[in-house]
């Protein structure tokens, strides 16, 4: 029994390999298509829970804690800045040219959120106006 | 009671919904680690090495560091012959795309030697076959001694594709 | 014979799955949800009687999404609650019954939802391609294989050491499409003749298509609670009673492949813990992991139903027909249902239980049933896991 072992670390040989899926196509299910096509009507929809009322945006087919199907479509009204952040660099650690600021909508009433690009004057909490009806939004602060 | 049922789709249906397409882009570098650095050395110059377990006399092929049964470390080098037997075949008409090909591509078990045909776990490895596929559909390949077609010296980089095939001696 | 005076006796109350079919619209966790719900519906449990959740799901490579078990929460009724998720490869469905099994018989958990569930579909070019990292990378991958080579080895091999004929692997192929056809949920059920096998493509030789299950989305549940709360829920609660799993390693190259001597672990395990002394004798129904033809037999003899070599020979007399004496895949299997990867063991293990309880419809044996069988199997020739249940 010996522990005999290399430790020059050059000596030791590594294999290169890329991940092998060529891609992935995800479907959106019901409910994401019915969201889509509201986008494209400049709504954000949500859907109601017809047990404990919960409004789910984006709209979601069950509530999760009464774990039946949820009922009526309900478009989402009130946006307004929970949160956001300031991105400096890209995901592979390349300086921006222009900083890019992300923020966490939410809607009166509702659970859930959406992801937007800010602009205007940045204090959480504020109301905003959407811009664009994309994914992500595009919003602006009152 | 429940009354939402699922939506099963052809594929040219997939058309006619909005989708999200996303490619990754992982790329990873694996570690050969202490005895596959040895291993893959050794197939640059034209050996197969083993790896000896004096506790059980066990020899791993391809080589480790330790012995599964045992749980120990491993204490010999030692080198296989690249002769062996052929413990199964097959051919395939697909790539690992799932493309048609034209001519089968021929791979299969061999087990080395040093072994004997009562051993469950012996040293072995996964490799292309040279034969025809007659041989494979007929089974006449089972049970023969092969031995390993190395590739030139010059284009052996320290990988398993050193070995080209095995083929009947 | 019993040995297991120390767990708490657990029992099958409500199990529900979805259709299994080549691709769906549904996301995840609408396939999670719809098993889950149909689960419980058949209990007659509302979420919130539920205190723990198990969640199997196979590679996170399929349906492209990190952390896929816990992807599935809010579908599989997760939310707020102690959540493990299992992975075993293809073992993986009966895996989770074990797991939940376990959450029950320790006296941790009260009342368990177990959920399994696969989407393949959005992988490309194919889903097969995303079972390319399951070779090792130095000595295996370099070579290109398709994941259907090491199953064409295995075939092979048991057909040499056995001589055993294509003819009779065939045979498990035309009895499980011929099962499917009473399974509303399956995929492929239907009528085909050996000669239809022994002419459809050949993939891999031996490796036909018909030899082959399907890619598939779908998801199964099941719900388990301790055995002395179960009387208030149903007159035929179904009693876990055994469960074995076992591992081997991943150098099948350097191994027998005619023989799953995993597999015979973990069926001894299960079987002393139900206390079954003759397998053959004791067993009235059975549901092996079928993902290949071959397979089905290859399992009969790893959980000791046949000697080695013998289940082709009893699959030719008819032995393991719906009306034969141990019905084997009475649900169709993989080859008729469908091969969700995680949610197809679950699949078997629901079979079983309808079997036991007596509505399993269409699908139900003649003969009366007493103690059943599931078994499933994973990744590189290396996991399996069964499971046994009484009624």
């Amino acid at each position: 029994m010996s522990w005999d072992k290399i430790s020059k670390e050059t000596s030791l040989l590594s294999w290169k390999d890329v991940m092998e899926v060529e891609s992935y196509v995800y479907t959106l299910g019901v409910d994401g298509e019915v969201f889509l096509n509201g986008l494209k009507e400049g709504k954000i929809l949500g859907r109601k829970c017809t047990k404990c009322g919960r409004i789910y945006v984006p709209p979601r087919m069950y509530c999760e804690d009464c774990f039946v199907e949820n009922g009526e479509y309900v478009e989402a009204k009130g946006p307004y800045l929970d949160t956001f952040t300031i991105i400096y660099e890209d995901d592979e650690g390349r300086r921006l040219e222009k900083p890019l600021v992300i923020g966490l909508i939410r809607f009166r009433g509702c659970s859930g959120g959406l992801l937007g690009s800010v602009q205007g004057e940045l204090k959480a909490g504020s109301e905003v106006e959407i811009m664009e009806y994309g994914i992500p939004l595009r919003v602006k602060t009152k | 009671m429940i009354s939402v049922t699922v939506h099963p789709l052809k594929e040219e249906d997939l058309k006619r919904h909005p989708v999200v397409e996303d490619k990754p882009k992982a790329r990873y570098s694996y570690t050969a680690g202490q005895a596959l650095s040895v291993f893959l050395n050794g197939l640059k110059e034209g050996k197969i090495l083993g790896r000896k377990c004096t506790k059980c006399g066990r020899i791993y092929v391809p080589p480790r560091m330790y012995c599964e049964d045992c749980f120990v470390p491993t204490s010999l080098w030692v080198e296989v012959k690249d002769e062996g037997v052929v413990m199964t075949a097959v051919a395939s008409f697909i790539s690992w795309t799932r493309e048609r090909l034209d001519h089968p591509e021929i791979v299969g078990t061999i087990r080395l030697f040093p072994s004997t045909a009562r051993d469950y776990v012996y040293p072995g490895l996964f490799h292309r076959i040279c034969c025809s596929y007659e041989d494979v559909r007929n089974m006449t390949i089972f049970g023969k001694i092969v031995k390993a077609r190395w590739k030139p010296r010059e284009e052996r980089t320290g990988s398993i594709n050193d070995i080209e095939c095995f083929e009947v001696v | 014979m019993r040995t297991n005076l120390r767990f708490r006796p657990v029992a099958v109350i409500g199990a529900g799955m979805t259709p299994f079919r080549r691709r769906m619209l549904d996301t995840p966790q609408e396939l999670a949800w719809e098993a889950s719900r149909r689960a419980l519906d058949e209990a007659g449990l509302e979420l919130r009687d539920v205190d723990c959740v198990v969640i199997g799901s196979a590679p996170d490579a399929f349906d492209g999404v990190h952390m896929k078990g816990e992807y599935l929460a809010h579908g599989a009724g997760g939310v707020r609650k102690p959540v493990s998720r299992v992975y075993v490869g293809g073992a993986t469905g009966v895996m989770t019954a074990i797991s939940a099994w376990y959450h029950v018989a320790s006296g941790l958990c009260q009342k368990v939802l177990a959920v399994a569930e696969e989407k393949m579909s959005p992988g490309r070019p194919h889903p097969q391609s995303v079972f390319r990292y399951i070779w090792d990378p130095i000595t295996e991958k370099p070579l290109n294989p398709n994941l259907i080579w090491i199953f064409a080895m295995e075939m092979h091999r048991y057909m040499n050491v056995n001589r055993v004929s294509k003819e009779d692997i065939a045979l498990v192929s035309v009895k499980n499409k011929r099962n499917a056809k009473k399974n509303q949920y399956s995929q492929l059920g239907g009528d085909i003749t050996v000669d239809d096998v022994l002419k459809s493509e050949v993939l891999v030789w031996p490796v036909q298509l018909l030899d082959v299950s399907p890619v598939s989305d779908g998801a199964a549940a099941m719900v388990l609670v301790s055995g002395d709360i179960a009387r208030r829920y149903t007159d035929t609660p179904i009693w876990v009673e055994g469960v074995g799993w076992t591992l081997d390693n991943t150098s099948w190259p350097g191994r027998e492949l005619a023989y799953p001597r995993y597999l015979e672990n973990a069926a001894r395990m299960a079987y002393k813990m139900a206390g079954i002394e003759r397998p053959q004798k004791e067993i009235d129904v059975v549901e092996p992991y079928d993902p290949f033809d071959y397979k089905e037999l290859h399992h009969l003899e790893g959980l000791l139903l046949a000697k080695k070599g013998e289940a082709p020979t009893l699959m030719r007399e008819g032995f393991f027909d719906v009306d034969g004496e141990i019905p084997s895949s009475p649900s169709g299997g993989l080859l008729g249902v469908g091969n969700p990867i995680a949610a197809a063991g679950l699949m078997k293990t629901i079979s079983i239980y309808w079997q036991l309880k007596g509505t399993a419809g269409g699908m139900q044996v003649k003969k009366s049933v007493h103690t059943g069988v599931a078994q499933a199997w994973g990744d590189l020739m290396q996991a399996s896991t069964v499971i046994v249940m009484r009624n």
